[in-house]
């Protein structure tokens, strides 16, 4: 154990000698870099001074950029200002000369069309004019066909209404004839009445006195005698 | 026409009576085997006291058979010669008399062995006289034709 505590302590002992050991060795190197840093500050200086330079120098050829752009920008948009006067102008002629060739050419291309249109009219109407010529026929063939099939329907038709109004007229008459029948009859039947009635008061006045039992029973006696001799009894 | 016919339909003139006449007649055939042996005189009911009166003497004048047969026979000879009379349509301008009736047969009967019965119609417009209808014949011997026939005559005068 004891052993084990005398080399740990040794060994921090080791450690401790290196450390110091070892910055000894830095402080010394430390020290020979004296010079390179005393170099590099002086370069440091210099090129800060350098950089200032160059930084002074390029504001300067900026603050010239600047104005140059600015110059150049000015001119720039009076140049544009002044080509767009001119581009206007130009263009403002080539529109209307584009309108007026548009013009001629759809003057042009609308006479082309209704020449051709014209034209196909011409045609069509040709066509047109032959096809109705057959269409014509067709439809008159048709027409004649349908009319003499109406025809057909119609006098069937007339057929069968005249025959119903014939049947109707005739049960009409009928009836018509049976009323006047009726009437004639029933009128002769109250003229006879009247006429009996009429004869009755004539023979009254005629004979001079009414009929009693024994008249009548001569007169029919006499009727009998009569028809006796006329073969009847 | 039968004697038997005859004397049953001796009063008997018009077509009614005739109808009337032959229902009795009818009734006495169905006599004829009822009420045992007594004469159809004696047992018949439901006919008229003249057609008795009638039957009876015709027993008693032997002119009926005795025997049921011989004598449904008979009976039914008179129906069939009572249905076969024709009667005489007679139009006359008043109801005639039994009298009456009695000359109009005997005027039928004066050279006929026939009875004559007639149908009688009664009509006031014929005014007098009659109208005959008989043997599918029409004659008309009214009053009121005379007259029309005088009428006429005399209207075709004037005109």
């Amino acid at each position: 154990m004891t052993a084990v505590v005398l080399i740990a302590l040794m060994l921090n002992a080791l450690t401790v000698l290196l450390v110091l050991y070892l910055v000894y060795r830095g402080d010394k190197a430390l020290g020979d870099f004296e010079p390179y840093l005393r170099d590099v500050d002086n370069i440091r200086s210099s090129i800060s001074r350098r950089g200032n330079q160059i930084l002074e120098k390029t504001i300067t050829v900026a603050q010239e950029m600047i104005r140059n752009a600015v110059y150049t920008s000015q001119r720039n948009i009076k140049n544009s200002e002044i080509l767009q006067s001119e581009m206007e102008k130009a263009i403002k002629e080539g529109v209307a000369q584009n309108l007026s060739e548009n013009k001629q050419i759809m003057q042009k291309a609308t006479q082309e069309i209704i020449d051709a249109y014209q034209k196909q009219f011409s045609l069509m109407s040709r066509d047109i004019e032959s096809a109705g010529v057959e269409s014509h026929q067709t439809i008159m063939e048709a027409s004649k066909s349908k009319i003499d099939e109406l025809s057909a329907g119609i006098q069937t038709e007339l057929s069968s209404v005249r025959k119903t109004a014939e049947e109707k007229i005739a049960a009409e008459l009928l009836s018509s004839q049976e009323n006047i029948r009726s009437y004639r009859e029933q009128k002769i039947k109250e003229l006879d009445d009247k006429v009996y009635q009429v004869l009755g008061e004539v023979a009254k006045k005629t004979i001079g006195k009414a009929i009693d039992l024994s008249t009548h029973e001569e007169l029919v006696m006499e009727a009998l005698a009569k028809a006796k001799r006329e073969k009847l009894i | 026409m039968d004697e038997v016919t005859k004397t049953i339909l001796s009063d008997v003139y018009t077509a009614g009576q005739l109808i009337e006449r032959l229902e009795e007649v009818e009734e006495a055939s169905r006599w004829v085997y009822k009420g045992g042996q007594s004469p159809l005189s004696e047992k018949i009911l439901n006919v008229s006291d003249p057609f008795i009166k009638i039957i009876r003497q015709l027993e008693e004048e032997n002119k009926l058979p005795t025997a049921r047969k011989d004598l449904s026979g008979k009976l039914k000879k008179v129906t069939k010669e009572i249905d076969s009379i024709d009667p005489v349509k007679m139009t006359l301008a008043f109801t005639p008399s039994t009298e009456l009736l009695k000359k109009i047969e005997e005027q039928f009967l004066a050279d006929k062995n026939e009875k004559a019965i007639l149908d009688i119609t009664v009509n006031s417009q014929i005014i007098g006289g009659c109208i005959l209808e008989y043997g599918g014949e029409y004659r008309d011997y009214s009053l009121v034709k005379q007259l029309e026939g005088a009428i006429e005559q005399a209207v075709k005068k004037v005109i």
